[in-house]
């Protein structure tokens, strides 16, 4: 799986964009604070869904305002208010996982795994940060062979490539106080690692 | 009674009927495309005349019932980066909405304040403090927030930048909160 966010980044009610490698979508949460993750494309004229907003708990197109309930299929077409909308029309959903502090999705061609809580205490998130580098130099800085996120001591980094030349790096720690002097350590390596790439 | 002559689709303009709005000051408001230039003026037709954000806020700030102050200190220095953001953005945003072809909006420089404005928020969340402002938003925040809230006009995607895209929606739940065109009230 990929990491593409903190959880905490994506607040109830919130509709936010993520791209990686070349792929679109959409994550929204709703009302009960539960997350989907959609292909960035409405069912109806193919508008990114990621422009839309929440209505009752459905995430709405900006373009025609079709409404799309948690399990992606259309329940309201504002121009035709009396038709009941056929369950075929639907968006396309991915596996969304939220665990260690992180949003996690199955994407086509990935079979990544997402790592395990750990058994006592939480994750804490610090910060997703946008890096300028490509994900070959991400991964060399990262110390990364293939997968997307390694635990090293209290620190959970990961990444995603939103871009061919931008990494999004998010890191997560154990220890609650120490987030601040983490996020340091998290700008001191983009800065390392924006200066070698260029 | 105050009257703005602004510009409808002019971010400066927009800072100040936004920040009206949250403060409850009642603003007539005239239509005069030279704002889009040399920035908004308020005015009461008799010894009110202010020309652009700072002399307009500085003027909000010393009207009775007003909250927010002027920023001072460190503040003023955040306000002037911010001011100077607004200004880049601005410019960036009128050659690509005027542009005969598409053209990539998002310069170096609009980029460089994105980027500073992400890890500002980010600092100011990690410490506990909801705004750059302090524990309220204030005016700083009403010359950020179109910048942030437009940025699709130049192509500028969101997930790149989560503190702001986190700003951008807690500031919209603000009561008082109005739009511009650009910025959908649906949301
Ligand atoms: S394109 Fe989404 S409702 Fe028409």
């Amino acid at each position: 799986m990929i990491p593409v966010a903190l959880s905490r980044d994506i607040a109830e009610g919130e509709v936010v964009p993520v791209r990686h490698d070349g792929q679109e979508m959409v994550l929204w949460r709703d009302a009960v604070g539960k997350l989907q993750a959609w292909e960035d494309r409405c069912p109806h004229r193919g508008v990114q869904l990621s422009l839309g907003f929440i209505r009752e708990n459905r995430l709405a197109c900006l373009y025609h305002g079709w409404q799309y309930d948690h399990e992606g299929r259309c329940r309201v077409i504002p121009a035709h208010p009396a038709l009941n909308p056929p369950s075929t029309i639907k968006t396309h959903a991915y596996t969304v996982v939220e665990t260690a502090g992180m949003i996690w999705v199955t994407m086509a061609a990935s079979d990544e795994r997402v790592p395990r809580a750990p058994a006592e205490g939480a994750w804490h998130g610090v910060r997703s940060l946008a890096i300028r580098a490509s994900e070959d130099e991400t991964r060399r800085a990262l110390v990364l062979d293939q997968h997307y996120w390694r635990i090293s001591a209290d620190r959970l980094i990961a990444f995603h490539m939103p871009e061919p030349n931008v990494a999004m790096v998010h890191l997560a720690v154990r220890d609650e106080t120490s987030l601040r002097r983490e996020a340091d350590w998290l700008l001191r390596m983009r800065d390392t690692l924006e200066e070698i790439a260029c | 009674m105050l009257t703005l002559h602004g510009w409808m689709p002019d971010e400066r303009s927009y800072a100040v009927r936004l920040a009206a709005s949250f403060l409850a000051v009642p603003l007539a408001e005239v239509t005069d495309r030279r704002a889009e230039i040399y920035g908004p003026v308020l005015s009461d037709g008799d010894d009110v005349y202010c020309v652009g954000l700072v002399d307009i806020f500085e003027y909000f700030s010393r009207l009775p019932n007003v909250e927010w102050s002027f920023p001072d200190g460190e503040e003023r220095t955040i306000l002037k980066w911010a001011l100077e953001g607004l200004g880049q953005f601005s410019t960036a945003r009128r050659h690509a909405l005027s542009a005969p072809v598409p053209v990539r909006g998002e310069t170096e420089a609009v980029r460089d304040f994105f980027r500073a404005l992400e890890d500002r928020l980010a600092a100011c969340h990690l410490s506990g403090q909801p705004w750059l402002s302090g524990q309220m938003p204030g005016f700083i925040e009403i010359v950020v927030f179109p910048v942030a809230g437009l940025a699709r006009d130049l192509g500028i995607s969101m997930d790149l930048y989560p503190a702001t895209r986190r700003f951008v929606h807690q500031l919209r739940q603000r009561p008082g909160f109005i739009v511009m065109p650009g910025i959908p009230s649906c949301h």
